[in-house]
């Protein structure tokens, strides 16, 4: 059965998803390799909490 | 295109280089069950709703003849070490002729799981033992935020509306009593409360930082004043100086508050120094884990900032330990003087000159075979 607590949880890995693809298009739109660097780095943290490990 | 391509493996590594890592701290240690351990199970026979998560541990308990019942709890925090290896090292090595000994080593077992981030925290450690090493995850003292996710802004603590910053949410010493129907950590502590009703006598392992005032300290409740004030009493006349505090009446969810209020138990909470914890520290390996020593804290002392004395010997684990233990010992003779219609007698705790002198691996069973 979900809960409030699972619910919420849910939510919040969703969201860390979303966040996670979106830097995946922001590498590939991007032109500046800056920006490229940045969005591969902040996909990191998310990717992981999306999947539950950090 | 070549850049992507580049800084997209890049990602890709270095996520799953971290997340190997962050996996490994998973992997659970041997806790090996004493010659005086009559039984083991899970926190989840009491609070079925943590069965096979992440806040289920084991529960070990001793006991012989009736008398009265011991809990004591080890990893309320899990980065405080020397409350955990107390607790290890009672379930490896204690017996119980009378009454019953409940011993929860891990008692938030999530924060073991993931460390401070920005800290650079030793993940594990290890302890040589006559038979092979032994070893033990560090943790860090809240929920892995893995497993309860979010925090609010204001953390309000249950029953006493107290209002506190959102990530004592996670934070098992602010969360006693605990809920039946509430999140991960108020769970695990609602099924700790369930045990400490079982018990006359509660004692809460911790550790704290050398700049942190109470620091070699026994916290009581008024319930366990006068038991707590002869131990400490009796621990100085060992030349093992260990304070006294009385449990403020207004700080709720901590343990030595809530478990004598809503328990009736006979609360107690030991302080030991850990470096490794601290602000001033440096390098935070086996050096300063394990053997307790940081010029920084040498340096810090000198300058008068700390609560305790600190020199090049620093603060090892294995003193820790054996302080931990010896308070152990003196607060069940205090008890037992005091309340000799249900004693709790507890034959096999390591000495404290043997731990000091011999290290803790001669008191740890050897490493199961895998």
């Amino acid at each position: 059965m979900i809960d409030a607590e699972m619910m919420l949880m849910l939510v919040y890995r969703l969201l860390a998803l979303v966040v996670a693809i979106m830097m995946v298009v922001v590498l590939w739109r991007e032109r500046d390799w800056r920006a490229q660097l940045f969005a591969a780095l902040v996909f990191v943290p998310f990717a992981l909490r999306a999947a539950g490990v950090k | 295109m070549g850049t992507r391509i580049c800084f997209s493996v890049f990602a890709l590594v270095v996520a799953v280089f971290a997340g190997w890592i962050f996996r490994s701290m998973r992997e659970v240690e041997p806790i090996v069950a004493g010659p005086g351990v009559i039984e083991q199970r899970m926190l989840s026979a009491i609070e079925p709703s943590l069965a096979n998560g992440p806040g289920d541990t084991p529960v070990f308990e001793l006991a012989g003849t009736p008398g009265g019942t011991m809990l004591i709890l080890g990893g309320t925090h899990p980065q405080e070490i020397g409350g955990v290896m107390a607790a290890i090292l009672m379930v490896e090595n204690a017996r119980v002729t009378q009454g019953r000994l409940i011993v929860v080593p891990q008692a938030n077992r999530s924060g073991f799981t993931h460390t401070d981030p920005m800290e650079a925290y030793l993940h594990r450690y290890e302890i040589e033992t006559p038979a092979g090493t032994r070893w033990f995850r560090v943790g860090m003292r809240l929920t892995n935020p893995a497993h309860q996710w979010p925090d609010p802004d204001v953390f309000v603590h249950q029953p006493s509306l107290e209002q506190m910053v959102g990530h004592e949410t996670r934070n098992l010493n602010r969360n006693h009593p605990g809920l039946a129907r509430g999140w991960l950590t108020a769970r695990v502590s609602h099924a700790l409360t369930a045990l400490a009703k079982e018990a006359a006598l509660v004692l809460d392992l911790h550790e704290a930082q050398p700049e942190y005032p109470v620091i070699n300290m026994i916290v009581a409740h008024e319930n366990a004043f006068e038991t707590a004030a002869t131990a400490s009493a009796m621990l100085q006349a060992r030349r093992i100086p260990i304070g006294l505090s009385a449990s403020p009446k207004n700080l709720h969810g901590l343990s030595h508050r809530e478990f004598g209020d809503h328990a009736k138990v006979q609360a107690i909470l030991t302080e030991s120094a850990n470096p490794a914890m601290g602000r001033f520290r440096g390098r935070t390996g086996e050096a300063l884990v394990v053997e307790g020593r940081d010029p920084n804290y040498v340096r810090a002392a000198a300058l008068k900032r700390l609560f305790v004395g600190f020199d090049e010997r620093g603060w090892p684990l294995r003193l820790r330990v054996a302080r931990n233990l010896a308070s152990i010992k003196e607060i069940l003779d205090a008890y037992n003087d005091l309340n000799p219609q249900s004693p709790i007698v507890v034959e096999g705790i390591p000495d404290y000159n043997d731990v000091v002198a011999r290290g803790l691996g001669a008191f740890l069973q050897p490493p199961p075979r895998s």
